[in-house]
């Protein structure tokens, strides 16, 4: 028996254990997601994850590896159900697989695999597509209480592989609204309504918004926040990212609202609308493409809460999170080298 | 530095970075008290069982050595000496398996025992007032007391200030899992681990004390309490229980806040720390003149029946002790905790002064690390170093052998707790990489070290060897000057009142001669030396290799001469053989200045070998004028193509013949050799012959190698050509 | 006619006082030795061996700034031929000779009760490593010697062993061959 070095005791969590405790921490915020939206984000995560875990199986067989092993790290599947959760419920089903196999294939595996990999796969996955299919990545149907024609599970099926519910309703006719207007997310709301000149209050009156960061949204977000407040109590992830995240979010849209209380988003929409609470917990903190010092992680974090506020409030597009994650990837080298803490004995840190 | 005072009073205490909080797993062998020491049938000592040098043996095998006997004289500062563990026979002193996570051979005393434990004589100090600081450092050199907590620096070392000292910290703190050595001893022995310090607190001027225990040892903490009640200098402190806390800078920071500097040591901060084990043994030493042959051990783990801790002899082997405790199968046991300890390779070796516990864990007990995955850059790594490194960006440098990049995170200040390695998901085995990374850094600096003092020395050399050749060139210079001066001379004074022209002409012909010498000087010069491309004159080897020849012609004869003069020690006509040898040497001699071939050269061998009556004499000169005729031949062969045949395929025919030419000549002098021996057989059929006939059979083999070999050399000289 | 002659003046002028500042540089800042010299020879061992065809890894160091191949240092290895590569921004080639054996740290060592006393080693040994005078038994002082294998071939009786050096406790590193085998308990 060769116990090679010490220490010969190990705390229990595993990596594969970590990666499935993510997984399982997304749980609420799937189901209230699924709740609101129909079966369509349920069949994109099965889609994804099964892609992505077949990617990578059959990449680690090309490459002569323990397939088995390596993917029972779980860790391909956490892109995958990342990836469903964050796409338009009824993206047609050859994107979605274009997106997984990207992750996987490009961002993951051609920089050496796990541990390796510079960005993000899942939202490396989810820009390649909303770059390359702008519309289709941006067309979220109602939530189903506004919608016009309610979506089951074999009208989401038929949606995601043929564009065409069994009823024969196209994908453009679903996202209609009761009121007869192809519906938008509440981000993509404020921002066109703040554009054509209306006030905040006067576009929050609109049915989208809900109670108070848009209906459904809030919902979801409050569960990805539950998921993701189990993980830090379960010592999965650290306080850092997600908390420099909002905090850095919430300052900064409550500066942008005390400028001009009608001209931009509220705190609370920022931080309970879009992807804010998935990007925050489940996101942002993919350890390998974040940064690793402590202090390095609430620089990352309020980075990215900073880049998602710019990117909603003055960019091109509706959410950011995507774009502010792959950007603050992008800076971790950087951040790293100049957040080292001080070492035992040292005057300063080197 | 420190407020010291405030420390008595206080109750702050500081926090280190990091810490993990494994399974103590501590109960199980402290429900017992210390075990009585059990004497093996033998005990192994190696001489060196601290940090620094052994010192010189002074017992030899078959000395009767008793019990706390010095074996070994600490001859310089870093040495420490060891005794007998108890009374016995020294067996054997040798090579033995170490403890030592290498498994190297290390020299040790094996002691036979004898059973009976007689001590040697003692002589107790009632009272260590009576004794001066210097007598006291002494006796506890020669007590053989090093550092038990696990480094194992000498005691005495540690005591003798260099800074003024303001803290003398106890580390009771024992925060690996699984020992409790220092717990029970603690608890049973307070009193003398109190007055050990009380010892140490006297030679570091009476700093203050501070005795530190994690808060998990309750019944320790109130028997030191209790032991110190009424020492006003003296405090214990409760710490929480974390690891590392027992590490020397972490419980520094613990207990004052400070950090040692980096490339310091405590005493810069006037903080010394010491073992409680090291302070009883400094009891033990003083009070009851008994040095350091025992230590407490914890014997333990899920394959132990009756976990516990027991005194050990030092030298005891572990597979002999752990046999006596009722366990056969030694595989794995581990020296230390489970987080700094090492897998012990060999289970002979023996206990020493460092070893505080033995692990004989179960299949399941301690997880095998065959589940290495990649690093993910969690970071819980960073989070539970104690000294703020980025293990995980070490990882990574180390993997890459980035020497400079390891250096500028700190590799150094890593204290290989084993907190990350711990806390590692994809159980990466950390601090073995940052070993390795350590020893190759190390080996690389050593090796720059050598490689300039090499460069050094190398320049040196030229230097000298440049100097030699001036040196000889000015002598030559000088001389011939003389001669001028002296042949000038003789007509100057003849012609001293000749005409000025006469004069002139004479100073040209110094000139000249003067000029003809350089000239000459010159000409010899690029001989000798080689001159590269930034004209720096370097010294060659192949005026060496041409005298090596030469050289190794007469080597020859010398050694001929040697062995015939050996060969006819037999008492046999020592005078045919030494004329034999004389004029074999002196052909050889001529053979070498002509260095052409003579192949008359054997005849005058042979008559002065007909004429020597004895057999041994004609043997030996049959067997030199046999090489001799070898060499001839191989020369032979050389020189005829390179006469001959200055073709373009010289150097292989060369070559051939060469080779050839030395077949041959090995092959002759195997059948000679033999017919040497064959006919010596035949005269002098004796046994007493026998040993000489060897001999002389060896000497021409001998020469027939080096001849073969020298045949071969010129061969490959020549193919090189 | 005038714009092309005072882009002419222009440029000449510029071209002079750029060729004035260069060549004042060139005193001004005059390096005594080239540096990459220096730099090339903290590379090599410095055992002095003469494997490359140069008298000493000085010579060598010089041969490669003036364009040597650097791949002729065997008792460096490929971990010196990487680092050359580096240096030079050259390719990192494999060893030129078939330099057999694994690259083993040795030392020579003279079997004393045959040696004859002949010096021949202390003149072939580029660093001074062997004490001794003639007719008398000649011994290497280990920690100086640097494994060149130049006193071998010299020798006439063959006494001179070059052995690999031993790891001691104090020298031994912590090894990878350590890698986790899976022994399989015959208990279950």
């Amino acid at each position: 028996m060769n116990l090679l070095s010490s220490p010969f005791t190990r705390q229990s969590l595993k990596t594969h254990e970590l990666m499935r405790m993510v997984i399982l921490c997304c749980i609420p915020g799937i189901l209230v997601q699924a709740y609101f939206f129909g079966y369509g984000n349920l069949i994109q995560i099965a889609l994804a994850a099964a892609t992505c875990w077949g990617t990578e199986a059959i990449i680690m067989i090309m490459r002569n590896r323990p397939a088995l092993r390596i993917t029972g790290d779980h860790s391909a599947l956490l892109t995958g159900v990342l990836l469903g959760i964050a796409v338009p419920p009824f993206l047609p089903w050859w994107m979605t697989v274009i997106a997984a196999v990207f992750a996987i294939g490009v961002v993951k595996h051609l920089y050496g695999g796990l541990g390796n990999n510079l960005f993000n796969p899942a939202m490396a996955g989810y820009v390649l597509l909303l770059i390359s299919f702008p519309v289709a990545m941006t067309s979220w149907q109602p939530v189903a209480a506004l919608s016009q024609h309610p979506v089951g599970v074999w009208d989401s099926l038929q949606l995601v592989f043929t564009g065409f519910s069994a009823d024969g309703f196209s994908l453009q006719q679903v996202r209609m609204t009761i009121d007869g207007i192809a519906a938008a997310t509440p981000l993509d709301t404020v921002k066109t309504d703040l554009h054509q000149g209306l006030t905040l209050d006067e576009s929050m009156l609109k049915p989208v918004f809900g109670s108070f960061a848009g209906a459904g949204w809030e919902w979801i977000n409050l569960a990805f926040l539950l998921g993701g407040l189990y993980l830090i109590y379960r010592r999965v992830t650290s306080w850092a990212i997600p908390g420099g995240m909002l905090i850095s979010l919430f300052v900064c849209s409550a500066i942008g609202f005390a400028f001009s209380p009608d001209g931009t988003a509220s705190p609370l929409l920022h931080l309970f609308s879009g992807a804010t609470m998935l990007g925050a917990f489940f996101i942002a903190t993919d350890p390998v493409s974040a940064c690793t010092t402590v202090r390095g992680r609430w620089i990352f974090g309020a980075l990215i809460g900073l880049l998602v506020y710019v990117i909603r409030t003055w960019g091109g597009y509706p959410d950011g999170v995507a774009f502010a994650v792959l950007l603050a990837n992008m800076c971790v080298v950087l951040i790293d080298h100049y957040s080292k803490p001080r070492t035992y004995g040292h005057k300063e840190a080197r | 530095m420190i407020d010291v005072k405030k420390l008595l009073t206080s109750d702050q205490l500081w926090d280190y970075a990091g810490g993990v909080f494994p399974e103590y797993r501590k109960e199980q062998s402290r429900q017992l008290p210390i075990q009585p020491a059990w004497i093996p049938p033998f005990v192994r000592v190696p001489i060196r069982q601290h940090i620094g040098q052994s010192g010189n043996l002074i017992v030899k095998v078959g000395d009767h050595v008793l019990k706390g006997q010095l074996l070994t004289e600490p001859t310089h500062g870093m040495a420490v000496p060891v005794h007998a563990p108890t009374s016995g026979i020294v067996e054997a002193i040798g090579q033995t398996p170490s403890n030592h996570p290498s498994g190297l051979n290390e020299i040790s005393l094996t002691i036979r025992t004898d059973g009976l434990d007689t001590w040697c004589e003692r002589k107790p100090v009632a009272d260590a007032s009576t004794l001066s600081d210097n007598d006291l450092l002494q006796l506890i050199r020669y007590a053989g007391i090093s550092g038990m907590g696990g480094a194992g620096f000498p005691t005495e070392i540690k005591l003798t200030p260099v800074n003024p000292i303001e803290l003398l910290l106890i580390n009771g703190a024992e925060c690996e899992p699984y020992i409790s050595a220092d717990d029970t001893l603690m608890q049973a022995l307070a009193e003398q681990v109190v007055a050990g310090i009380e010892l140490m607190a006297r030679l570091l001027n009476n700093p203050v004390v501070i005795i530190a225990i994690e808060a998990d040892k309750p019944k320790a903490i109130a028997a030191m309490e209790q032991a110190c009640a009424d020492w006003e200098q003296v405090r214990v402190r409760t710490i929480p229980a974390k690891y590392p806390s027992g590490g020397e800078r972490q419980l520094i920071q613990i207990i004052t806040g400070q950090e040692v500097p980096s490339n310091g040591i405590p005493a810069d901060l006037g903080v010394v720390v010491h073992n409680v084990g090291t302070a009883y043994a400094v009891a033990r030493a003083v009070y009851q003149d008994e040095p350091l042959i025992a230590r407490v051990v914890t014997i333990t783990g899920n394959r132990v029946l009756k976990p516990a801790n027991h005194w050990v002899l030092l030298g005891t082997p572990i597979d002999a002790l752990l046999h006596h405790h009722g366990l056969d199968q030694l595989d794995p046991v581990i020296v230390g905790g489970p987080m700094m300890g090492y897998q012990l390779p060999h289970a002979e070796a023996p206990v020493i002064k460092t070893t505080n516990c033995l692990i004989i864990p179960s299949q399941d007990e301690l997880p095998s690390a065959d589940r290495q995955m990649p690093c993910i850059r969690c970071g819980s790594c960073a989070e539970a170093c104690p000294a703020n490194l980025l293990p995980q960006q070490l990882h990574w440098y180390a993997l890459a052998e980035d020497q400079d990049k390891l250096n500028e995170h700190n590799l150094f200040d890593c204290i290989e707790c084993g907190a990350c390695a711990y806390v590692c998901p994809s159980e990466i085995p950390l601090v073995l990489e940052y070993r390795q990374a350590k020893a190759m850094i190390r080996s690389s600096r050593q090796e720059q070290l050598k490689a300039e003092r090499a460069k050094q020395r190398f320049e040196a050399r030229n230097e000298r060897l440049e100097q030699e050749k001036q040196a000889r060139a000015e002598k030559h210079k000088k001389a011939a000057e003389a001669r001028l001066k002296a042949m000038a001379d003789k007509p100057s004074s003849s012609a001293s009142e000749s005409s000025p022209d006469s004069a002139t002409k004479q100073s040209a012909a110094v000139a000249a001669a003067l000029a003809r010498a350089k000239a000459k000087k010159a000409s010899q010069q690029p001989q000798k030396t080689m001159i590269d491309a930034a004209g720096q004159t370097v010294p060659d080897n192949s005026d060496v290799a041409a005298m090596r020849e030469a050289r190794k012609a007469e080597a020859r004869a010398k050694k001929a001469q040697k062995q015939s003069s050996s060969a006819s020690g037999n008492g046999a006509s020592d005078k045919s053989a030494a004329v034999a040898a004389a004029v074999a040497r002196a052909k050889a001699k001529r053979q070498a200045q002509a260095s052409s071939t003579e192949p008359d050269a054997q005849q005058p061998l042979a008559a002065t070998a007909s004429n020597a009556a004895d057999d041994k004499a004609a043997r030996v000169a049959a067997a030199v004028a046999r090489a001799k005729a070898k060499r001839d031949a191989a020369q032979h062969s050389d020189a005829k193509p390179a006469v001959t045949a200055p073709s373009e395929e010289q150097p292989a025919a060369d070559d051939k013949a060469a080779r050839v030419a030395a077949d041959v000549a090995r092959a002759k002098a195997k059948r000679q050799a033999q017919q040497a021996t064959d006919t010596d057989q035949k005269p002098q059929p004796t046994s007493a012959a026998e040993p000489a006939q060897d001999k002389a059979a060896r000497i021409a083999q001998a020469v027939a190698k080096a001849k073969a070999k020298r045949a071969q050399q010129a061969a490959q000289d020549d193919s090189e050509q | 006619m005038t714009t092309l002659l005072f882009a002419l003046i222009a440029l000449g002028s510029l071209a002079l006082i750029f060729g004035l500042a260069l060549g004042y540089a060139s005193i001004r800042f005059k390096v005594d030795e080239d540096p990459i010299v220096e730099q090339i020879d903290q590379i090599l061992p410095q055992t002095q061996c003469g494997q490359c065809g140069y008298p000493g890894c000085k010579p060598y160091a010089k041969a490669i700034a003036d364009g040597d191949e650097i791949n002729k240092c065997p008792p460096g290895g490929d971990a010196t031929i990487k680092k050359l590569a580096d240096l030079l921004g050259r390719e990192a080639k494999p060893l030129n000779d078939a330099h057999d054996g694994p690259d083993i740290k040795r030392v020579a060592f003279i079997r004393e009760d045959e040696c004859i006393g002949c010096t021949k080693c202390i003149q072939a040994c580029p660093v001074d490593a062997i004490v001794g005078a003639t007719r008398q038994m000649h011994t290497v002082i280990a920690d100086e010697c640097t494994g060149c294998d130049l006193c071998v071939a010299p020798c006439p009786v063959d006494c001179i062993d070059m052995l690999p050096v031993q790891p001691t406790i104090q020298t031994w590193q912590w090894q990878m061959q350590s890698i986790p085998v899976k022994v399989v308990d015959a208990n279950d």
